[in-house]
């Protein structure tokens, strides 16, 4: 095989990649409905807060729980005041119900957080607004 | 007489940065934070630290309940349930002695150990001691064996054996975990007072909370002024809860 085949080759499969894996994820990755916070900002911008949230919850309750470090700021409860989602009566979702926040994701990506079986998954009412010292 | 103890260099440097902290927002602006403002920014647990009970039971009054009420409004836990699963992180214990025929009874819950059987027990870590003395489960880490709750010599560590709703944001607590009482280490932590030593401060005061290596500290007067016991002496567990009058 010579290098010109192999060069049309390598574009080709290029192209092949590119053009159809691409359109195919980005039709199946489409975000799920998910409820804005009522207050903010968060401890990091969005697209970071996505991808690393789980290891900022864990470092944290590690810190909390075991050195008694406790970082309000940082705390699940903080994320569920913030992330509350009210129902018609303007009551706060439970984990149970799909929109409350974790849920609406972690339904979509089939993981299951075993945080709400023994943290509450509501904010206790009434709420009072918060502002951190987070970005955006 | 007993020399003073030498100021260790970093306890010396950590009371001094405690003690007043300034912050300088501009020429002529100083923002200052007095001792009272610091002790209410939580702290790490730490060893300069261990905490302790000390009740007086010739305060404690019969049919008081006040700390039993306290705990259960602070962590969840129902009182009114007479199912034995059903956890009571403090109970009121009532006692008599075969030969007199005296009875008293005491408040008992976790005496946070220095040397706890129920953390020498757990296979996975979970239930441990903190730095302060503080022994605390782990519910990340309980795999709900129950080890802690067979091993623990008081009957004072319980295993949730039901779904738990509506949790304190404060405590968490859920099915399949081992619990027991926490010293309230949310409050703690913060510079406050257990639930239950709040509630029978309004009362009979028969409760001192406080730092056992503070030689300052109002617990430390109280125990070199009245005679206290540990129970179940004999195991030499080193408690941190001590009771006068048992």
């Amino acid at each position: 095989m010579g290098p010109l085949t192999t060069a049309v080759a390598v574009v080709a499969m290029a192209v092949f990649f590119i053009s159809g894996f691409g359109e195919g994820r980005s039709s199946d990755n489409a975000q799920p409905a998910v409820t804005s916070a009522t207050t903010g900002p968060c401890l990091l911008p969005a697209p970071d807060m996505r991808r690393r949230h789980k290891d900022l919850l864990f470092e944290e309750r590690t810190k909390a729980v075991r050195q008694g470090d406790r970082n309000p700021e940082a705390s699940l409860s903080r994320c569920i005041t913030c992330h509350a989602v009210f129902d018609e009566a303007a009551q706060p979702i439970a984990y149970d119900d799909e929109r409350h926040f974790c849920r609406a994701c972690h339904l979509q990506v089939a993981v299951a957080p075993d945080c709400f079986t023994c943290h509450r998954s509501t904010p206790v009412m009434p709420v009072t607004p918060i502002q951190t010292g987070g970005t955006q | 007489m007993s020399a003073p103890e030498p100021v260790a260099r970093r306890s010396f440097l950590a009371t001094a940065l405690a003690g007043l902290t300034a912050t300088v927002l501009g020429p002529g602006i100083v923002l200052m934070a007095f001792p009272g403002e610091a002790a209410a920014a939580p702290r790490p647990a730490s060893t300069a630290r261990r905490w302790g009970l000390l009740i007086d039971l010739s305060r404690c009054e019969d049919g008081c309940s006040r700390c039993v009420e306290a705990c259960s409004g602070e962590h969840g836990w129902r009182t009114d349930s007479e199912g034995a699963s059903e956890p009571q992180w403090v109970r009121i214990v009532h006692a008599s002695d075969e030969d007199s025929g005296r009875t008293s009874q005491f408040p008992l819950m976790c005496q946070h150990c220095a040397q706890p059987p129920c953390a020498d027990v757990c296979p996975t870590g979970a239930t441990f001691r903190r730095a302060d003395g503080v022994v605390l489960v782990d519910r990340h880490r309980c795999i709900g064996c129950r080890y802690c709750v067979m091993a623990c010599p008081f009957g004072v560590r319980f295993f949730q054996g039901d779904t738990v709703r509506d949790q304190r944001p404060h405590s968490p607590r859920g099915k399949g975990t081992a619990e027991a009482c926490n010293l309230c280490v949310h409050r703690v932590d913060h510079g406050g007072l257990p639930a239950c030593v709040e509630a029978c401060s309004t009362a009979n005061s028969a409760m001192i909370f406080g730092d056992l290596n503070d030689p300052g500290s109002p617990i430390r007067a109280a125990l070199s002024a009245i005679p206290t016991t540990r129970l179940r002496a004999n195991l030499a567990l080193g408690q941190g809860v001590r009771y006068h009058g048992l």
